[in-house]
């Protein structure tokens, strides 16, 4: 069983909730944690896990060569993410940091001038141990399109998760490619939410997007103890959905966290118990 | 010689737009024997873009066959494309009409070096 852990807002508790849970299921079952927030992995500071390299992500990038090219502008003009300036008379300009690595250039250009470049884009990681098993990635600074990264992440993930018997993917937040990326192929979506103006907000955005991936989405509220309940409570019958665990806004709970350990509450049973009821 | 002011109007009395890649039109002025001998309005079709805008905007002036810009800022793209073409790009605000006196006098200090770092025009 596949499932991502979401939120829309930042600071929720996607990370918090992911680590512990994934270390109550490991108790009985075969667990894989994915840390799929590319931008900002945190769940291996949560367990206290060294990440152990094992792919370097890779992107195309066009080399023009100038011997050949006959100056005809096509690149530049098939180039969707304009990194191409082309002036007529002039040879092509490229702009590296806008390029995606589509090749379209390369496909395109009549003289055969564009060959194929490599650039680094990301990292991805991969633990094995008594704890827990972690996969992850990390962006290279300055690389624009975590999407790509995450979909990196998720090829490597379908090669892997048949040996276990749930996956947690523990996304970004926010509701752009990346989010979608990490959410996709998901056969529930765990939100977590707090009872907030913000929380309320983000919430709604992102089970709209849950929404029309046709995934199964289910809320915890966390620091269910502060702000109003009740001003979430209509978006969860509009989107036909329920709460299934209330994490306490608690000292222990704050402790813990800030000093960057995995949480321990009676709530994080609750939603393991509720998975083992699903399947 | 052509010069392309990134401008918030159409006419010469319009002020110099802030923003190189995200203003709304180009005043493209044709200076000949330190005379405005004519001009013409181009629309900056990149000044909604998402992202690479500055790009899309150097490559508009350049295809213009422009020999300098007048702007206020430029982000680190456009500087480089401009560069690379060899198109001097040149400081200026105000009306259009006195900062083309100035460049003609050869009062308008050159940009040697991006104003600021990409994306600074977009919100503006």
């Amino acid at each position: 069983m596949k499932i991502a852990i979401t939120g829309g807002k930042g600071g929720t508790g996607k990370s918090t909730v992911a680590t512990a849970l994934a270390l109550e299921l490991r108790k009985t079952k075969k667990v894989l944690l994915v840390d799929a927030d590319v931008e900002c992995p945190n769940d291996h500071l949560i367990l206290s896990i060294k990440r152990k390299k094992i792919k370097e992500i890779f992107q195309s990038i066009p080399k023009f060569n100038r011997k050949k090219c006959i100056k005809c502008g096509l690149c530049a003009k098939v180039c969707r993410e304009n990194a191409i300036v082309f002036v007529k008379g002039r040879y092509p300009i490229f702009v590296p940091d806008l390029c995606i690595g589509c090749k379209a250039c390369l496909i395109s250009c009549p003289a055969k001038a564009i060959e194929e470049e490599k650039k680094k884009i990301g990292t991805i990681y991969f633990n094995k141990s008594e704890k827990i098993d972690l996969l992850s990635a990390e962006t290279e600074i300055g690389y624009e399109e975590a999407g790509i990264i995450v979909n990196r992440l998720k090829e490597f993930l379908h090669k892997i998760e048949k040996n276990y018997d749930y996956v947690l993917v523990d996304t970004a937040p926010g509701t752009h490619c990346n989010v979608i990326a990490a959410l996709k192929d998901s056969d529930l979506a765990l939100v977590v939410t707090e009872p907030t103006p913000l929380g309320k907000h983000d919430l709604e955005l992102i089970l709209k997007l849950i929404k029309s991936l046709g995934i199964k989405a289910r809320v915890i509220i966390n620091k269910a103890n502060i702000g109003n309940k009740k001003i979430i409570e209509k978006i969860l019958r509009k989107y036909k959905t329920e709460v299934i665990a209330e994490i306490p806004y608690r000292k222990s709970i704050l402790k813990a966290y800030s000093s960057g350990k995995q949480i321990k509450d009676k709530a994080i049973q609750k939603i393991a118990e509720w998975l083992r009821n699903q399947s | 010689m052509k010069v392309a002011i990134s401008s918030t109007g159409k006419e010469l009395e319009s002020e110099v737009d802030v923003r190189f890649g995200r203003c709304p039109y180009f005043l493209i002025v044709e200076i000949e024997n330190k005379e405005v001998k004519n001009f013409k309005v181009i629309e900056n079709r990149a000044a909604m873009q998402f992202g690479g805008a500055g790009m899309t905007a150097a490559q508009l002036v350049a295809n213009e066959k422009v020999d300098a810009v007048i702007t206020r800022a430029i982000g680190p793209r456009a500087f480089s494309v401009l560069t690379q073409l060899g198109i001097e790009i040149y400081q200026g605000s105000g009306k259009i009409k006195s900062v083309i006196e100035k460049f003609i006098d050869g009062k308008l200090e050159k940009i040697t070096a991006p104003t600021g770092p990409m994306f600074t025009g977009k919100n503006i």
